[in-house]
């Protein structure tokens, strides 16, 4: 009996090796860190972060150095308080961001088309954010908190 | 192939698993698209050209895909010269024009060598050397042995482009044994309907192969005339029920 055969595909040489495991979140997040780290963005915002805090502490501590201690001072607070008030909005911004522009440029559709599985691709972009967010906090926080008592150890107003 | 409106886009991003079908369920190679083993190995799809990070680089673009299936670097740079973007590889896409962000693109659903490659509208405000270069470009896919769907509503660009078109192939029939004949018919992947005057109308099959079935079989066949339709007439036949928007010719008096 003759049917419409559809003509058998040839063997072809395979330009991609073939994965030895399955690909999931390994992969998922360097490509989320290839991602965060290719748009300028991430570096405004964080670039951003750092002044404000730091130039927080430095004005809070310059203040403190020129006119006095009020009550209830400390000198922890007058370095770090930049970073906890404004700082982490500016970390917001970028969490935001990380997120809208996939959505806003329609690069989603692009993602899920080659992360079909939604899990993997938001743990991913959620670790990587983290990290990089935790990562560049750390060490603002550690500059303004060292150029803050720098600043008021002149009247050894710093933590001692 | 359809008209505007229908559903071309639909089915791929369902197919992608982008959009969920109202009834029903999408297969790829037998499994869901989100159960694939490694999705870009087996699908490259190119829906929309302009669905990228305007400020990201065509380069990181597609590294950052070919991160997520494990995929090469090595690879990323080859298909950045297949499509030929190999001077602004290091540029941000967001000053792309549409012939180049089509050409990333392609070059992002060619990044796991997939047997089966989908383009949606590829040609669509194209100009004609591009038009040239991907129709060049998807039969050379097809002639390595991949399965390339393309959809579009324009059928010449149809007809130029594809080797093999899957029309729906007709072949009037008469014959005294309808009965077995439309039996051997079925079984053999077609549909035989009854038609005017006795006539019957095998569909799914060709008039040669319904005349080899019936030869096979020993039923007598008094008449055997292939129904030859132009692509046009075929196009407008199956799509004739689906037509939402249609322009009206003449004026309503």
């Amino acid at each position: 009996m003759t049917t419409a055969a559809i003509p058998a595909t040839p063997a072809r040489a395979r330009a991609v090796p073939p994965a030895s495991r399955r690909p999931g979140l390994p992969g998922a997040l360097r490509s989320e860190l290839t991602k965060i780290r290719s748009v300028r963005s991430t570096y405004w915002t964080l670039l951003a972060q750092a002044v404000v805090s730091i130039a927080w502490a430095v004005l809070d501590c310059a203040g403190t150095v020129s006119h006095g201690t009020g009550p209830g001072f400390s000198a922890t607070e007058a370095s770090l308080t930049g970073q906890v008030f404004l700082g982490e909005l500016i970390i917001v911004v970028l969490g935001a961001l990380v997120i809208t522009s996939e959505y806003s440029t329609g690069m989603i559709r692009t993602s899920l088309a080659v992360v079909p599985r939604r899990g993997v691709l938001f743990a991913a972009k959620a670790i990587v954010f983290a990290a990089v967010t935790l990562t560049i906090s750390l060490v603002t926080s550690f500059v303004a908190f060292f150029v803050g008592q720098a600043i008021l150890s002149g009247k050894h107003y710093n933590t001692s | 192939m359809t008209r505007n409106g229908v559903g071309k886009t639909t089915t791929m991003r369902m197919i992608l698993g982008l959009d969920r079908p109202t009834a029903g369920s999408v297969t790829v190679n037998g499994k869901p698209f989100a159960e694939l083993y490694s999705a870009m190995r087996e699908v490259g799809a190119l829906l929309d050209a302009k669905a990228v990070h305007g400020g990201r680089s065509a380069y990181n673009h597609l590294l950052c895909l070919a991160q997520t299936n494990d995929i090469p670097r090595s690879r990323v740079d080859e298909v950045i010269g297949v499509v030929g973007l190999e001077d602004v590889a290091g540029k941000r896409s967001k000053g792309f024009s549409l012939g180049m962000s089509q050409r990333l693109g392609i070059a992002a659903a060619l990044l796991g060598d997939p047997d089966v490659l989908m383009f949606d509208e590829p040609v669509n405000g194209l100009d004609p050397e591009g038009i040239r270069w991907i129709r060049l470009l998807m039969r050379s896919l097809a002639a390595e042995g991949r399965t390339v769907f393309v959809s579009s509503h324009l059928m010449s660009e149809m007809e130029n482009t594809a080797d093999h078109l899957i029309v729906i192939g007709r072949g009037t029939v008469k014959t005294p044994d309808d009965q077995r004949l439309a039996a051997v018919v079925t079984a053999a992947g077609g549909r035989l309907e009854h038609g005017e005057a006795g006539e019957l109308t095998a569909r799914g099959l060709s008039a040669e192969q319904v005349g080899q079935l019936a030869l096979d079989h020993g039923i007598l066949l008094h008449y055997l005339a292939p129904a030859r339709v132009s692509l046009e007439e075929a196009f407008m036949e199956l799509t004739a029920d689906s037509v939402e928007y249609q322009a009206k010719t003449g004026v309503q008096k």
